[in-house]
């Protein structure tokens, strides 16, 4: 029973991890309606810029973590004004084909410059470092924090959207971008804003990952997949949705993995394809559209 | 000078030509209404001015400048402020968030209070959703928006379109105070009565093209009839 309970804990941390991949993807798709296909290989670009500031400029993890997070926004925001707005219209297949194409692009971009070798970021006590559950079980420091970044991200993240006027912005481009426009609201900007956010998000969730366990050039598409069940299971548009979304995946890897280690990514997706049967508009929707 | 300044203004949607060569202007302070039959060009005229729609040929000019060509954004920050046919409120967004919305680029005259003090409907329900307004009341929410973005041009599609006639006198009855501001307004209406009530000067349009202008009570009922039929 004890040992159920453990995984049921280890599967909820893995769930904030999760949730981290999810919520930029979220973000953008709530937003611009676009579907980032290369979400997951920026995550791992991010977390190799991690690695990268942190070698050459001899800092600790962290702090270099701290610095990719700025500079994420950028490349986000850069990305989404010179190449991905061009791609947004009535046909959806455009951004598709173009996010396919980065993704493309960085991930052979890194196994290039990188090699397919595993890397892993050191961030100094923090990685063995465990919190005793009264003997029951042990819940890793960095693993908590990676959920507990998670609910802090997502509670930003809300108070953006909800307490400002730059919330009430996006969520106006969201709702409908020509009248948007008609409160002096540029669209363009509003979308690589969104961008620069959601891949700032991904510096988060680039940390966590390298910190929590090995990473290397090739890993961003599942992260993406796991990104997408996440987000469709809590129900497109809603961040609260997108992390419990992430809590069922990570829950249902974990339960997976204690029948067999085999299944751990297996039990994962049939959670997904059973709750899209069960509530094909997520467990969460926004909104009846 | 003239505030609003058309010159033979032409738009397309696609291969199809919606204005042929319009030209008309507004000046400070003053109202016009634009009538004409469905599918006059009424709304594409608005949209062109607003920059929804690129516009041909033609020049707009605007408190002096040439606007032709810029983005829809850019001449709202101007101060142009469209309130479109349907009244297209933010549906995620409560009463008081699309009113708010409305001063995220420009400030101006208007504030939240005023806006409620024009419409003390709006105050009532200002948490509630959008969409869960009444048909009058949106179209009130859709003016108190477009007024936030401190506008010295305001254009109203349709603003009587399916509401009730009382509702209809109530919305009317708050432009002496929008134009106590110095604000020009063009409205378009289907409703002949309605806009000639109120309007400064007319024009009427008819398959895209401008076919009568002129002060309400200068004009005939044989005119109108005329120009909006084309009879």
């Amino acid at each position: 029973m004890l040992a159920w309970l453990d995984t049921l804990l280890q599967g909820t941390l893995l769930g904030g991890l999760y949730a981290l991949y999810a919520t930029g993807l979220s973000l953008i798709f709530g937003i611009m309606r676009l579907v980032n296909l290369a979400h997951g290989d920026l995550i791992v670009f991010a977390a190799f810029m991690i690695l990268v500031l942190s070698q050459a400029l001899g800092i600790d993890s962290i702090i270099a973590f701290a610095i990719a997070v700025p500079l994420m926004f950028a490349i986000g925001y850069g990305l989404q004004a010179i190449l991905l707005n061009r791609t947004l219209g009535a046909d959806a297949l455009p951004p598709l084909l173009v996010t396919f194409g980065l993704s493309i692009i960085v991930q052979n971009g890194l196994l290039e410059t990188f090699s397919a070798d595993s890397r892993r970021l050191h961030v100094g006590t923090l990685d063995a470092s465990s919190i005793s559950l009264g003997g029951f079980a042990a819940v890793g420091v960095m693993p908590l924090l990676g959920l507990l970044a998670a609910v802090v991200v997502i509670i930003a993240l809300n108070q953006l959207f909800y307490r400002t006027g730059l919330g009430r912005a996006l969520r106006a481009t969201s709702d409908d971008a020509e009248t948007a426009q008609l409160m002096g609201i540029n669209n363009a900007h509003i979308y690589a804003l969104a961008m620069g956010l959601a891949m700032a998000v991904g510096a988060v969730a680039a940390f966590f990952l390298g910190a929590r366990a090995n990473f290397d050039p090739t890993i961003g598409p599942a992260r993406l997949i796991y990104a997408f069940e996440a987000v469709i299971i809590g129900g497109l548009g809603s961040l609260w949705g997108t992390l419990a979304g992430g809590i069922v995946v990570g829950v249902a890897q974990a339960i997976g993995a204690r029948i067999n280690p085999e299944w751990q990514i297996l039990a994962g997706h049939i959670a997904f394809l059973a709750i899209l049967i069960i509530r094909p508009r997520g467990l969460f929707p926004r909104m009846a559209d | 000078m003239a505030l609003l300044e058309t010159r033979d203004l032409e738009a397309f949607y696609g291969d199809f030509q919606a204005l042929f060569g319009v030209t008309i202007s507004v000046n400070d302070g003053e109202t016009i209404a634009i009538i004409g039959a469905n599918g006059a060009g009424k709304s594409t005229f608005l949209k062109t001015v607003a920059g929804l729609l690129a516009s041909g040929p033609g020049k707009v000019g605007f408190a002096g400048d040439d606007i032709s060509g810029l983005p829809a954004f850019e001449i709202a920050r101007r101060g142009i402020a469209l309130v479109p046919e349907g009244r297209r409120l933010f549906p995620s967004l409560s009463v008081e968030e699309n009113i708010q919305v409305g001063a995220y680029a420009r400030s101006g005259q208007w504030s939240l209070s005023r806006v409620y003090e024009l419409f003390p409907v709006l105050a009532q329900r200002r948490h509630l959703p959008a969409r869960s307004l009444s048909g009058g009341q949106q179209q009130m929410c859709a003016i108190g928006r477009a007024l936030m973005t401190g506008p010295r041009l305001l254009m109203c599609d349709e603003l009587s379109l399916g509401l009730a006639p009382v509702v209809i006198h109530d919305i009317y009855a708050s432009f002496p105070a929008i134009k106590s501001e110095g604000t020009s307004v063009i409205i378009v209406e289907q409703d002949i009565v309605q806009a000639m009530a109120v309007a400064d000067r007319v024009y009427c349009f008819q398959e895209g093209r401008m076919t009568l202008t002129g002060r309400p009570s200068d004009l005939t009922r044989d005119q109108i009839h005329n120009a909006y039929f084309g009879m």
